[in-house]
């Protein structure tokens, strides 16, 4: 269903963003996100201070790469979500692209549970430290991540999000992409570096 | 430039009439239950911990459940997650009397208020705890605090309540909530849900620390020094988590307030018009949104060493990291305490004296240089630490710091020179928190010399230093602030007589308290010991007279800014015959700011014969009365201009 927002007037419809507006939440949007870079950078100095580029023979090699593609996946299918609101402006295909994203990103946690439950890697060493502490953290964003995705797609469900409105989609993908990218980056320094 | 945006006249919309339940009480009820339903399911499915009902884990999870509450209960509910979820609220923002400011708000001045009413509330518990404190030190024995533990957790709250809360929480979130978008010309800020929602983490973060000898005592002072934290009993979890709460809040107002700066400045005010004290928000803004992630990542690691537990930086991991990964943080801190205040110094300065601001970009240079070093000289707290070639670097920075700091008093003696100055009590204060932050500043020099750090170190000589930097430049400065703006915020005017009165006493009370720390230090007066040898008992028995009538004047200034406040005369809208956008509307600013969107047009610091009114409300609202835009206060002037034509 393409959007338009004067078509039903009984429908229920977000507030609209002016243009300026729409760049400032952006703006604070990807400063907010920028910030959250700082926690990764701290975690892998630590990890390079505690273990410098030592990988424990035990992290699950196959595993790692499984789930970081799938982060990958996870993260084109969400932009693709952005640009169905702002290209084709089509309310349903959005809410399908944020569906996807959202249960590939559920799947490539499961499999990193899946390790954690199998205890591949032993807590006791200094990397098993590093790592249970970075991909924790990772955990804690994919969890904010899939708040705000199951968020946007309530909200695009129960309203028209017409095409100045699809911020609240914007805000969630870039988010969860910086989620899938901030999980591939932990990958890299943990599983290979 | 034809646009204008004039005040909506929408008929008000009216609260439900049933009766709801006042937000702070529904918070502090979510609150408990969502402690009670968290902890309960931790316990639950824990097999470890044994009996206990709390639990180093339970507690922590159980205290992210009670945030979650607060903060829901306290509106969240209504005001954030129903509209972003598509659903309807009936909740409507009291846009007047007393209840507003007990509520989840909009309105950044309302939020500004909120956030100086709370960092005052913990600027008077830690004062209190800081009372305490030098009663128990006019005896060299143990007297009110039973055991050296207790009297080190007093010291680590009153740090912990004063650095987190007051210090960083009442010029950013307080002073540069209400006054940043009213100096730029804006009519709201852009995260204003946000920012209304931000505030209500420092009151949950206050308690938190406040409380947290309830699960033991925690003896690291407000530094959380490792390996001392991995040995202390679960009370400095509440610490790690209070920190977390406080820093989450100004992480909110530093991201709201620098977008704000770049998106809703008022058509004219470019950067070079910027005023100082909004450059001096802005530089520690971006201190704030880089540092506050980092030592957040830091105490949830040592959270873990707690908890799990791990070994980042207990004995048998290393405390180094911790006192690196702390002193990043550290030291800019210190820096977002100050810089507002030199900002500050150079706001005031030139309305009484009512001459042009000297060396205006050498100010702003001043201030974003301080930025940039403040993250090069953490070392220079762990001297002891590290190795004679590691020091060298961190030396030179330090005193390489006092340049850039040095062009704040250049620009400020630079305009009171010659100039006819006005010594009200606004001035008064600044004249004595630059005397003051002088005084802390010169010490400091001492204390970057290794020599001589190596033998003051740990020593009352480091007290008084950082004593003298955050109370001479943020509390002096912001008592300053506090009577320069209270015709703005109230809408009355204090008497002279009074205001330089109080003043006076708190110097000479400040003075003779932190200026005999120096003398304790060199006699051999050490940090973080309630029990001393006797030869030093008469110096700090009268130390401790001092500060409690340095106590006793705080307290008068605070009580007397309150009763002007309310019993004041009436003052003109612009007393001071300043420059600056926020003294063109009325005292106290309307829900909106400007009745119509103001224009800059020319330099806010420039006095004398011939220099215009750089602020002017031209009339475009006939051109935009005709528009749906005219009436909507979210909408940006920006969007009125003109597009530039594609090429």
């Amino acid at each position: 269903m393409v959007n338009n927002p004067e078509s039903d007037a009984t429908e229920r419809v977000s507030e609209p963003i002016t243009p300026h507006n729409y760049r400032a939440v952006r703006f604070a949007m990807l400063v907010f996100i920028t910030t959250q870079i700082v926690p990764f950078f701290t975690l892998f100095s630590a990890k390079y201070l505690y273990d410098g580029f030592y990988v424990s023979p035990q992290a699950n090699q196959g595993f790692g790469i499984a789930v970081s593609v799938l982060m990958a996946i996870s993260a084109i299918v969400a932009w693709q979500a952005v640009v169905a609101s702002r290209v084709h402006q089509d309310r349903d295909l959005v809410g399908s692209r944020l569906k996807t994203a959202m249960v590939i990103g559920l799947l490539a946690v499961i499999g990193e549970i899946y390790q954690w439950g199998m205890r591949y890697v032993s807590p006791g060493s200094r990397f098993g430290e590093m790592y249970y502490m970075i991909f924790g953290a990772d955990y804690v964003y994919v969890l904010a991540g899939i708040v705000m995705l199951a968020i946007a797609i309530i909200r695009n469900i129960r309203q028209n999000m017409a095409p100045e409105r699809f911020w609240t989609a914007d805000a969630t993908v870039y988010f969860w992409i910086f989620v899938c990218l901030a999980w591939i980056a932990s990958w890299f320094w943990v599983y290979i570096l | 430039m034809a646009q204008a945006a004039v005040t909506p006249q929408k008929a008000p919309n009216t609260r439900p009439k049933k009766a709801m339940m006042p937000p702070v009480l529904r918070g502090a009820l979510w609150a408990l239950i969502g402690f009670l339903l968290v902890n309960t399911f931790v316990i639950a499915v824990d097999p470890f911990r044994g009996h206990p009902f709390v639990t180093g884990p339970s507690v922590v999870l159980g205290w992210v459940g009670a945030l979650i509450g607060w903060l829901l209960g306290i509106g969240a509910y209504e005001s954030i997650i129903l509209p972003l979820m598509g659903f309807d609220t009936k909740l409507v923002e009291r846009t007047r009397g007393w209840r507003r400011y007990w509520e989840l708000a909009t309105d950044h001045k309302v939020i500004g208020l909120q956030y100086m009413m709370y960092a005052l509330g913990g600027f008077l518990i830690a004062g209190g705890i800081a009372m305490l404190m030098r009663y128990e030190l006019m005896t060299p024995y143990l007297t009110i605090f039973h055991y050296p533990s207790n009297y080190l957790t007093a010291v680590g709250i009153h740090g912990t309540i004063m650095m987190f809360s007051f210090a960083t929480v009442f010029m950013v979130g307080g002073l540069g909530n209400y006054f940043v978008p009213l100096m730029i010309g804006a009519r709201e800020t852009v995260l204003s849900k946000l920012s209304g929602l931000g505030v209500w983490l420092v009151p949950a973060g206050i308690l938190t620390v406040l409380f947290s000898p309830l699960l033991g005592a925690w003896t690291t002072g407000w530094r959380g020094y490792q390996p001392l934290a991995g040995q202390d009993p679960n009370g400095i979890l509440f610490y790690y988590l209070g920190v977390f709460a406080l820093t989450m809040s100004s992480l909110i107002v530093a991201l709201n307030l620098v977008t704000t700066v770049m998106f809703r400045r008022a058509p004219g005010m470019t950067w070079g018009r910027l005023p100082l004290f909004v450059w001096g928000q802005v530089t520690v803004n971006l201190l704030m949104l880089i540092w506050f992630p980092e030592i957040q990542t830091t105490f949830i690691m040592g959270l873990l060493d707690h908890i799990v537990p791990m070994n980042f930086f207990t004995a048998t991991g290393s405390p180094m990291t911790y006192l690196m990964l702390f002193w990043l943080f550290g030291h800019p801190e210190v820096y977002i305490i100050a810089v507002p205040a030199f900002a500050l110094w150079n706001e005031i300065i030139p309305v009484m004296t009512q001459k042009s601001l000297f060396g205006r970009q050498w100010a702003v240079i001043g201030l974003v240089f301080v930025m940039m070093l403040s993250g090069l000289v953490w070392a220079h707290h762990m001297f002891t630490n590290i190795r004679n070639s590691e020091i060298l670097p961190f030396s030179f920075f330090t005193e390489m710091i006092s340049i850039p700091t040095g062009f704040a008093y250049m620009a400020a003696i630079g305009t009171m020179w010659k100039s006819k100055i006005r010594l009200t009590t606004p001035m008064l204060w600044i004249l004595m928190s630059m005397f003051n932050f002088l005084i802390g500043g010169m010490t400091g020099v001492f204390l970057a010399d290794p020599i001589v750090n190596l033998q003051l170190h740990d020593t009352f000589w480091v007290v008084g230093h950082f004593h003298y930097t955050i109370i001479g430049s943020l509390v002096f400065t912001g008592f300053g602030a506090m009577y320069y703006w209270l015709p703005k915020l109230s809408g009355r005017m204090f008497q002279e007589t009074w205001g330089k009165t109080l003043a006076i006493i708190t110097f000479f009370a400040f003075n003779l308290t932190f200026g005999q720390f120096f003398l304790l230090g060199l006699h051999g007066m050490n940090r973080w010991v309630p029990a001393y040898p006797s030869y030093l008992q008469p110096m700090n028995f009268e130390v401790s007279i001092f500060a409690f009538i340095l106590g006793a004047a705080f307290l008068a200034n605070i009580i007397y800014i309150g009763y002007c406040w309310v019993n004041g005369e009436k003052a003109s809208d612009n007393p001071w015959s300043a420059k600056t956008p926020e003294w063109f509307t009325s005292s106290p600013a309307p829900r909106w700011n400007f009745p119509v969107q103001p224009e800059i047009v020319g330099s806010l610091y420039l006095y004398g014969e011939g220099t215009k009114v750089p602020v002017v409300t031209t009339a475009y609202d006939e051109l935009a009365a005709t528009s749906r835009q005219s009436t909507d206060p979210h909408y940006d002037w920006h969007d009125y201009m003109p597009k530039k034509p594609k090429d």
